[in-house]
């Protein structure tokens, strides 16, 4: 795959570690917290640059009760360019000692940066051109885990970058951070007792003096997991007939749910297997159930054979629960071993294809009897009402800066996870589900841990399928639109001719379904190109001509007939029961009885709505009800 | 107006009739127009009733028939509009002191396309023999003819929006007597 260089330096990249790769914020939790967690900001001017960052190897000695730690990092630097200064971040009650480098003179500075220490490295003299140097840093103190990379406490403490592990600030488009391809390595020393699970290939253990150390390692490619560490007095169980070993750990002391994430794990790995079409790469992966209670210090994440998830996503819907577990596994694929490079603008196939593999797995394991098209269509409703009554449905999933990328929490959400998958869903439905499978087996095959982005994506698109997407996405990805055909049908000399009316000059792909009069359903693959209509050759009767409903996430469409929601270009009884029934429902989130991510009425539709105030009242059912009697579109 | 010249060629027709062979015999009495219900199909079904037949009118009762939690019948009924004219169609009994949706359309000649429905989160209908709607045509003529449920476009619904499997269709004839 082609090296594609940001645009923008990485800074951000690295200090949002955490903000990637993680499950989909509760609705009601982003009421209390009304914008994404402040990350720190790009300084006005750059640090350091054109450098390349080929290994960060970190020693740590903690107490996890306390945050008390000394610890050293070596840093191994390749100049691309000449270099005089490289920063790195760390917790902000912890102090930098001495530095060196061979054959250097290395100058420390600090400054206080948004919660973190910032510690500026000045390299005398400065690097040559391809030049490569270790730079060791000591550095001690006690963690105050003001942001949040870390937090010290009984039973559970946990470390992770930019806090007590330190990160590279680098603002350079072309090197710096683990995200690049640096290996990691972490030498861990507890007080002996203490249980450590890890991010990383855990590759020695060994008890002396009272301490008990352990060695992680991450292989050196592009990433975004989570590096994370977690201590406590922990128990484990293993989960059997998986194809990459795995165990499941909680604390001692809040083993709740183990066992259920055991079984749940023995489903979700093998789906994951089957999507990416191969195994996990790892010796081990290691699941952890963070306590009841943890949500606001610590939801979850993904890292190198660390999944981990709070319970608190079990205190709605248990099954809630379970499809969030596939969720954040998914990320092992999709944000762990394949990090896209344009993160710096998108979520779309980091946060978008880890909750599309939610839902599928919500849809092929937790629900086979519901047929497969009907509980897709009904979980992709949700999609279509919350970022039409509560989202920005111009805002593009590829952005074009990093300052376009919404704040709001809410908007944030929508945008990263919510019509990113409904995207991919129903490019899924357009390009057929063998085609969609064979897609995403490639895009795990060319992509883990190399550099790929999202014209990649589109190239494997094209290939797997044999059409043309780039219109679709200079619609849809680069640019931002309400996508709401009018679907209207009709039927001469043996030929359906169907019209999508009402999206401009735009590229529109769509699975028809073709409801015969005597009750024959069809499905047929269509593209519009713009107001021009296409001619389906049909000699039977044809009743009823519909858009597969799983592409309602992101293609709203409507019958060119007002009022007939049912699609048959008649507004009869079945139109007006519908919408009667519905009559008093709202389109809001977190309903009691409510479905899918943000407890949603789903039966809710849009269709009835004709004020689109987001409430079905009587005076929608009335231009219903006003319009009944319409006939003239499909067999009589 | 359509009424009253069907009502005057009636009237004609029973005037002029004769098929005595000579003078001074009793005239047959003149058939009468009677509504025959087709046989009602076993379990759930969905047929017509008499319940007037006048003159000039002819009422009917849309009767479900074993119905199960049912929040709405979406149908369609062909009739001979030479015969018939449709005039209205009301909710019946079986809805309660509810205020449903009930709606009825004849837009295409010999084409009831009708509805009756209940309304938000209303409990569904159950019963042996439930009054769903009450439906009036005026007579244009008295001759034998047909009134058929569409089947392909009717169905009755439950509170969950679905179909009702299984629902037998009866409409029924006038015929002259």
């Amino acid at each position: 795959m082609t090296l594609r260089h940001s645009s923008l330096g990485l800074g951000l990249m690295l200090v949002s570690g955490l903000a990637t790769a993680t499950p989909i914020p509760r609705y009601e939790d982003l009421l209390h917290a009304q914008h994404v967690p402040a990350l720190p900001q790009l300084l006005s001017a750059p640090l350091w640059a054109s450098t390349k960052v080929l290994a960060i190897d970190t020693q740590l000695d903690v107490a996890p009760e306390t945050g008390a730690l000394t610890g050293q990092v070596d840093l191994k630097i390749e100049a691309v360019a000449s270099v005089t200064q490289v920063s790195l971040l760390i917790d902000g009650g912890l102090k930098p000692g001495q530095a060196t480098a061979t054959g250097k003179t290395v100058n420390v500075s600090t400054q206080a940066y948004q919660g973190y220490t910032l510690v500026k490295l000045d390299v005398v003299p400065g690097l040559g051109v391809g030049e490569t140097v270790s730079v060791n840093v000591a550095y001690s103190g006690t963690l105050e885990c003001k942001t949040e990379g870390c937090y010290a406490g009984k039973p559970l403490a946990f470390l992770s970058e930019n806090g007590a592990i330190p990160g590279v600030y680098d603002q350079d488009s072309l090197g710096g951070y683990n995200a690049w391809g640096a290996s990691r390595s972490l030498t861990l020393s507890v007080p002996e007792g203490t249980d450590v699970v890890a991010s990383g290939d855990r590759v020695a253990q060994s008890t002396a003096g009272g301490k008990a150390t352990s060695k992680w390692v991450i292989p050196g490619y592009h990433s975004y997991g989570g590096n994370v560490v977690m201590m406590g007095q922990l128990a484990s169980k293993s989960v059997a007939g998986v194809s990459v070993p795995t165990q499941v750990f909680t604390t001692a002391a809040a083993p709740s749910y183990a066992s259920e994430m055991v079984g749940w794990m023995q489903q979700i790995v093998p789906f994951l297997d089957a999507q990416a079409g191969q195994k996990l790469p790892y010796p081990e992966l290691k699941v952890f159930k963070l306590p009841l209670g943890w949500l606001n210090i610590f939801r979850g994440t993904a890292g190198h054979g660390l999944t981990l998830l709070s319970e608190d996503y079990a205190s709605g819907d248990v099954a809630y629960f379970q499809e969030t577990l596939a969720h954040e596994n998914a990320h092992q694929w999709w944000g762990v071993l394949v990090s896209p490079t344009d993160i710096q603008t998108t979520r779309w196939l980091v946060e978008g294809l880890a909750t599309f593999s939610q839902i599928d797995y919500a849809a092929e394991v937790q629900n086979p009897k519901v047929p497969r098209d009907e509980y897709l269509a009904r979980r992709y409703r949700e999609h279509w009402l919350l970022v039409k009554y509560r989202g920005d449905p111009t805002l593009p999933l590829v952005v074009a800066s990093p300052a376009q990328i919404p704040t709001d929490s809410v908007q944030n959400t929508l945008w990263a996870y919510i019509r990113s998958s409904a995207l991919l869903e129903y490019l899924r439905v357009v390009i057929g589900e063998q085609s969609f499978a064979t897609l995403l087996r490639a895009w795990a095959q060319d992509c883990a841990q190399k550099l790929c982005d999202t014209a990649d994506f589109l190239a494997l698109l094209e290939q797997t399928s044999g059409e043309k997407f780039d219109a679709v996405f200079g619609q849809w990805v680069s640019a931002g639109a309400a996508v709401e055909p009018q679907i209207g049908f009709s039927q001469v000399g043996g030929k359906l001719r169907v019209s999508a009316t009402g999206i401009g000059g735009a590229t529109l792909p769509l699975e028809l379904w073709i409801t015969l009069a005597d009750g024959t359903l069809k499905k047929q693959r269509v593209r519009f190109q713009g107001s021009l209509p296409v001619e389906i050759a049909e000699p039977a009767a044809v009743r009823r001509v519909k858009p597969n409903p799983r592409q309602e996430g992101m293609i709203w469409s409507r019958s060119a007939t007002p009022a007939d929601v049912d699609f048959d270009a008649e507004v009869d009884g079945f139109d007006v029961i519908h919408c009667a029934r519905l009559l008093g429902k709202t389109a809001d989130p977190s309903q009691a009885g409510g479905e899918g991510i943000w407890s949603t009425d789903l039966d809710f539709d849009p269709r009835c709505d004709a004020d689109e105030d987001g409430v079905i009242g009587d005076s929608d059912l009335a231009v219903v009800t006003g319009a009944f009697g319409t006939l003239g579109g499909g067999a009589q | 107006m359509t009424r009253w010249t069907g009502l005057l060629l009636l009237a004609l027709a029973v005037a002029c009739s004769s098929d005595d062979g000579g003078g001074g015999s009793t005239p047959k009495p003149e058939p009468s127009l009677t509504f025959e219900a087709d046989a009602t199909p076993p379990g759930v079904a969905l047929t017509l009733r008499q319940k007037e037949l006048t003159q000039d009118r002819l009422v009917l009762e849309l009767v479900g028939g074993s119905v199960q939690d049912l929040y709405g019948v979406a149908f369609r009924l062909s009739y001979d509009s030479t015969a018939l004219t449709f005039t209205q169609l009301t909710a019946g009994t079986a809805w309660g002191g509810g205020a449903p949706v009930a709606l009825g359309v004849a837009k295409t000649p010999g084409l009831l396309v009708g509805t009756v429905s209940a309304k938000g989160q209303a409990k569904g209908v159950s019963g042996k023999e439930a009054v769903l709607a009450v439906v009036t045509f005026a007579l244009n003529e008295r001759k034998p003819s047909a009134l058929d449920f569409v089947v392909q476009r009717s169905a009755l619904l439950n509170t969950s929006g679905k179909p009702i499997e299984g629902v037998g269709f009866a409409g029924g004839d006038l015929v002259l007597k």
